[in-house]
């Protein structure tokens, strides 16, 4: 009883610091529109490097990102998309809400060459979101991108597959990225504020024929069918 | 002094002959970058320039802050400037190759300096200067001392004419130089290079040159080319396009810096060529109430222009919509920052392939690493039959055992067959 009082005597104590609290003030963020996400994010990080490892492709690692993309489009800043793997669709974006006059597509024929033009876009002020699919990257390159990403601020989002993400890195936020039985599946391996232990599922993210697109503002935690 | 002499005193000194033509040729680029200072701008070879600045001290901030700049910018060009500032242009014009960095503003003290002046100054001809040098007459003050009417008897009216002009008792016009239509100026490396950034440094010298040029005509340039030629005359050319005309040197030389290193130059490079290819006059600024919003549309067309020019012009694109039902025909690039009218609100994966990809199939099913299960479908998209381009093919969404979206179409027409066509990723 006397413990339990002291507890709350000190977490009433301004100068007490929690990582769950500060990490949700520290990084401004745009919100993801997936409740469940943004309770453990606070939101799309603008101002920091977010790594995405894909255990595979096809797992709506793009679609979570949509619903922010939708509401950064709103803005007059471009979103970089730099050596996407296919071919950015653009009948899907804009179904999805975001104004595709607002992306530019960057295909760089050489890793270097792709990391610099994902530096340049960060660090120019242009964008309010830049995203990049490098084949490989190197906890340097993260370092770079970083520093850039804190310059713009810009979201900046850096996909990698599974394997060729480095060991360690310098990004504040890792997430790996899965599909499950009803959804996507998103472990916050690392984020401002410590780590979080148990995955966030969310379901039906990707727009599916017959699932209404998502509206940007919503706060469930992912769509039902009706 | 002999060159055998000069030699005697430093041993190492490089000796080149001196090119009449390759002087006049500098001294036009000058001229051309001059023009940013004045609209009137005359040549007097073979060193020196005229600028009648009269007109441009307030919009320079006075002679004094004009001057600096000038040296300056001359600095920045390669060449030590002597500037030098008379109320006739004959009077600056000796002051300076006497190497005097003087502003003088006032007729008397003209008077009084050109006075002090040695006499080989003066435009005339040798013969005369002996005759003067053996009368003991050295400097232009002597010379003004002697009788006028036996100046002229002796020498001809040509030493009186040019002395009064100096001092402004006779009207001295200077012709103009009338600016090319095109701009285009190149330089002789002192040396042959490989680095970019020393190739840089000499477009740097070309660029300033231009930018007075386009200053003088209130333009910008929209595209420019820089010719690299090599020891083996091979030619690289490297070309910048701009989505804003710009003059501001520091950005083009930017724009050059990424050009060149995706480009490989030629071996080693013994001259640049600059030349502007595309100039547009540029608009009056316009004092908007949303500077920040103005601001921002520099920065994004100036990132756009950044990445072409590293990346190559096909490098960056936008995106845009196109009422076709066929979907790989419903979408297009375009310029960063096309709108487009959305078409239809239709469900379509993020990503589409580029071609789509046939797909395996067991017991008549599609196959992509494990059976597929079909979520959703048939979407029958029928189309382009009129141009021979003709899609027939029913498209399913489809998702296999580790959850992985995919969307897929069976095609209808013969031999058939299931593609993989797109991801929702």
């Amino acid at each position: 009883m006397a413990a339990a009082s002291s507890l709350d005597l000190l977490l009433q104590n301004a100068v007490l610091w929690r990582g769950n609290e500060q990490s949700r003030a520290a990084t401004p963020g745009v919100a993801s529109d997936f409740a469940a996400l943004d309770e453990k994010l606070g939101g799309w990080p603008i101002g920091a490097v977010v790594e995405l490892i894909l255990q595979r492709e096809g797992v709506g690692e793009l679609s979570i990102l949509l619903p922010a993309l939708a509401r950064l489009s709103g803005d007059e800043r471009w979103i970089a998309f730099v050596n996407p793997p296919y071919i950015p669709y653009a009948p899907a974006l804009a179904a999805a809400g975001v104004d595709i006059a607002k992306l530019v597509v960057v295909r760089a024929k050489t890793g270097q060459d792709a990391l610099w033009a994902m530096e340049q876009s960060l660090r120019s002020g242009a964008c309010s979101a830049a995203l990049c699919w490098p084949r490989s990257v190197t906890e340097q390159a993260i370092r770079r991108l970083q520093l850039a990403a804190e310059t713009g601020p810009a979201l900046a989002v850096c996909f990698t597959v599974c394997g060729a993400a480095p060991r360690t890195s310098l990004s504040p936020y890792r997430l790996r990225v899965d599909a499950y039985a009803r959804g996507t599946r998103v472990e916050i391996l690392k984020r401002r504020g410590g780590a979080v232990n148990a995955p966030v599922h969310l379901e039906n993210v990707v727009a599916l024929p017959g699932f209404p697109a998502p509206v940007a503002g919503s706060v469930s935690a992912g769509r039902h069918v009706a | 002094m002999a060159v055998s002499a000069a030699y005697a005193a430093a041993p190492r000194i490089l000796v080149r002959d001196r090119d009449i033509r390759e002087e006049q040729r500098a001294l036009e680029a000058t001229a051309l970058w001059a023009l940013q200072f004045t609209s009137r701008v005359g040549l007097a070879p073979p060193t020196s320039l005229l600028l009648e600045i009269g007109c441009s001290l307030k919009l320079f901030g006075g002679l004094d802050a004009l001057r600096a700049r000038i040296r300056e910018a001359a600095a920045q060009l390669g060449f030590d400037a002597v500037t030098a500032v008379a109320p006739t242009p004959r009077g600056a014009q000796w002051l300076a190759r006497a190497g005097l960095d003087l502003a003088i503003e006032d007729t008397v003290s003209l008077h009084r300096h050109l006075s002090r002046l040695p006499l080989d100054m003066v435009e005339v001809e040798p013969d005369t200067l002996d005759s003067l040098d053996r009368m003991g007459i050295r400097t232009v003050g002597e010379c003004l001392g002697l009788p006028r009417d036996g100046l002229a008897r002796r020498f001809g009216q040509t030493l009186l004419d040019a002395l009064d002009r100096a001092l402004g008792k006779l009207p001295d016009p200077v012709s103009p130089f009338v600016p090319p239509v095109r701009f285009a100026a190149s330089l002789v490396l002192p040396s042959p290079v490989t680095e970019v950034e020393a190739l840089l440094f000499a477009a740097h010298r070309l660029i300033l040159q231009m930018a007075g040029y386009l200053s003088a005509r209130n333009a910008g340039v929209m595209r420019l080319k820089l010719a690299l030629r090599g020891e083996d005359r091979g030619q690289t050319d490297a070309i910048v396009a701009l989505s804003v005309p710009s003059r501001d040197p520091r950005h083009l030389v930017n724009l050059l810096r990424e050009r060149l290193s995706s480009i490989a130059p030629p071996g080693r490079i013994e001259s640049v060529a600059l030349e502007a290819l595309e100039i547009t006059q540029l608009a009056p600024r316009n004092f908007s109430f949303f500077p920040d919003r103005e601001q921002s549309h520099e920065e994004r067309a100036a990132l756009v222009e950044k990445l072409r020019a590293r990346l190559g012009e096909d490098a960056v694109h936008g995106l845009s919509l196109y009422p076709d039902a066929r979907p790989e025909l419903a979408w297009r690039e375009a310029e960063p920052g096309t709108a487009t009218e959305p078409v239809l609100r239709l469900p379509r994966p993020t990503w589409l392939l580029a071609r789509p990809r046939p797909l395996a199939t067991r017991d008549g099913q599609p196959w992509l690493g494990g059976a597929l299960a079909l979520l959703d479908g048939p979407e029958r998209i029928e189309s382009g039959w009129w141009n021979g381009n003709d899609v027939q093919r029913d498209y399913f969404v489809a998702r296999d055992a580790c959850g992985a979206t995919f969307w897929i179409y069976r095609e209808r027409a013969q031999p058939g067959g299931w593609f993989l066509h797109g991801v929702f990723a």
